[in-house]
């Protein structure tokens, strides 16, 4: 499943790239926490995102599918 | 000459080679002691590898942490290490069974860009050459100080041709004699990270160390309060290993003739070579000055200056000398290690097979050297810094790359990745450095802390 090809990457690739915006999206919203203008639910929703995403990313391919 | 995946390794012999999987392979049934003997001797891309980590910056890292927090920050370096493992047996799995020239295959899988620019380029060739810079600084700065304690001037401007001559000499051997080379520059990194942590060791020993609060910093996560912290932990987990780490111990593997055989070995050196002297000598760097100047109402803030500020507490002239020879041996083989690496850089930045006797290998291998103006001029700041950035905004490219070369089918057939555990070790990796890259961003338009 990851493997395989949407657009002009992999499904895994395009994971990597969604990781990179959730991270951003954790760091921004903790930037704005620390600096106390507010950012939690962006702080949290970049957390459980990068979390899913991570955890999904990880699963190794099976081989069939990228044949 | 039998032709291997890497030009180096032609003049190796295949007995030679056979006879260390021989080895290897009856390795199973010995005692540990031996086994671990044996893989010492073998190993050698993990020790080159902890030579080029172990270098200025890393080692004024923890200096500064010993000296700005005590021992409370010790566990960052298991937590950075640990987290690099996973990406260094990443590499070791190109070397032994993909058997292929990693930044040719990004450069067929990825594009020319990610492979010759992000990671040939930047990652090697300008990190060679700017890095440089701060290693030939502290090591000309340490060579006049070992002088003056024996009583003689000896200054940086004059010097550096013995710095050079030293670090360029070592460099030029890798390579040379059908794999006598090779082992030269590893022996010597072997007995340099040796000196380096006897040296350090004799220090911590004579100023002492308070165990209990040691083990509590190993072990009990601490970071200051607010941005400072996640700052301090994203910057110091993600710095100590990286796009230079993982190519060059790839290309060293390969410069030894590494193949399938070779892969536990492999794992084995960069556990042995790499993991273990990292956090032996960060724990007692950082203990050392824990228990010196931690605590103190002045903080130093260069290498030069945390041992100008050391040496008169270490009292004894044998603790002194001690710490000034194994300070020095940090950027002397830091410039070894990355001379090699930057003439694998250029030759896999050009498409070109490696020949240590031509001309082009020596003047890639020496191109570093230009570092040896900071022993009389400042260091070019403007372009560390720059090249500091993009390194900061590109490794996280270059883990993507790896990443997805290791679970791609078409590159590694059945010895892809099946493991989810070493995926999710790669992808916490993959994630800190996204972290150094955003942070650098969010710091640049002043959003950050």
């Amino acid at each position: 499943m990851l493997e395989q090809k949407l657009g002009p990457l992999r499904i895994r690739a395009w994971g990597l790239l969604l990781n990179f915006i959730a991270n951003a999206a954790a760091l921004y919203g903790l930037s704005q926490v620390l600096s106390d203008n507010g950012g939690h639910a962006l702080m949290i929703g970049g957390i459980v995102l990068t979390v899913a995403i991570v955890a999904v990313l990880a699963i190794p391919s099976s081989g069939a599918s990228s044949r | 000459m039998t032709k291997r995946v890497y030009p180096i390794a032609n003049e190796i012999p295949e007995a030679v080679l056979d006879a260390e999987a021989e080895l290897l392979a009856a390795l199973h049934s010995k005692p540990l002691l031996i086994k671990l003997r044996t893989y010492l001797r073998l190993g050698g891309p993990g020790f080159i590898g902890a030579a080029l980590t172990l270098g200025a910056g890393t080692l004024t890292a923890a200096m500064l942490s010993g000296a700005q927090f005590g021992y409370k920050t010790l566990w960052i370096s298991w937590v950075a290490i640990g987290s690099g493992l996973f990406m260094m047996a990443a590499m070791a799995r190109f070397t032994t069974q993909g058997q292929f020239r990693i930044i040719e295959v990004q450069t067929e899988r990825h594009g020319f860009f990610v492979a010759r620019v992000l990671t040939a380029f930047v990652g090697l060739v300008c990190v060679a050459m700017a890095f440089n810079f701060g290693q030939v600084a502290l090591g000309t700065h340490l060579i006049e100080s070992v002088a003056s304690t024996a009583g003689f001037n000896f200054g940086q401007e004059w010097n550096w041709p013995l710095y050079g001559l030293i670090t360029a000499w070592i460099a030029l051997s890798y390579g040379r004699g059908g794999g006598k080379g090779v082992a030269l520059v590893e022996t010597f990194m072997k007995i340099s990270l040796l000196i380096m942590l006897v040296c350090f060791a004799a220090c911590l020993f004579v100023v002492g160390i308070d165990w209990s609060a040691a083990a509590k910093g190993f072990f009990i996560p601490w970071l200051p309060s607010g941005a400072a912290g996640i700052d301090l932990f994203i910057a110091s987990s993600a710095a100590a290993i990286g796009v230079m780490d993982w190519v060059f111990f790839h290309y060293a593997g390969l410069s030894k003739g590494w193949g399938p055989r070779h892969e536990g070995l492999a794992r084995v050196d960069i556990v042995t070579g790499l993991a273990l002297p990292f956090l032996l000598i960060n724990f007692v760097v950082v203990s050392v000055f824990a228990a010196t100047l931690f605590g103190g109402e002045t903080l130093p803030s260069s290498a030069p200056q945390l041992a100008a500020a050391l040496t008169p507490l270490l009292g004894e002239t044998g603790a002194n000398y001690a710490f000034l020879i194994g300070f020095l041996a940090v950027p002397i083989t830091t410039t070894v290690a990355m001379s090699i690496a930057c003439a694998v850089g250029v030759h896999e930045m050009m498409g070109w097979d490696p020949d240590v006797r031509s001309w082009r290998w020596k003047l890639s291998i020496l191109a570093p050297q230009i570092g040896l103006l900071a022993a009389f001029a400042p260091s070019p700041i403007f372009l560390i810094i720059i090249i500091a950035a993009a390194l900061s905004l590109t490794n996280n490219i270059v883990s993507w790359s790896l990443f997805l070369l290791l679970n791609d089918e078409k590159v590694l057939g059945e010895h892809r990745s099946k493991s989810y555990l070493w995926n999710l070790g790669i992808l916490v990796q993959v994630t800190l450095l996204n972290g150094v890259a955003i942070m650098w961003v969010l710091n640049r338009f002043g959003l950050w802390g």
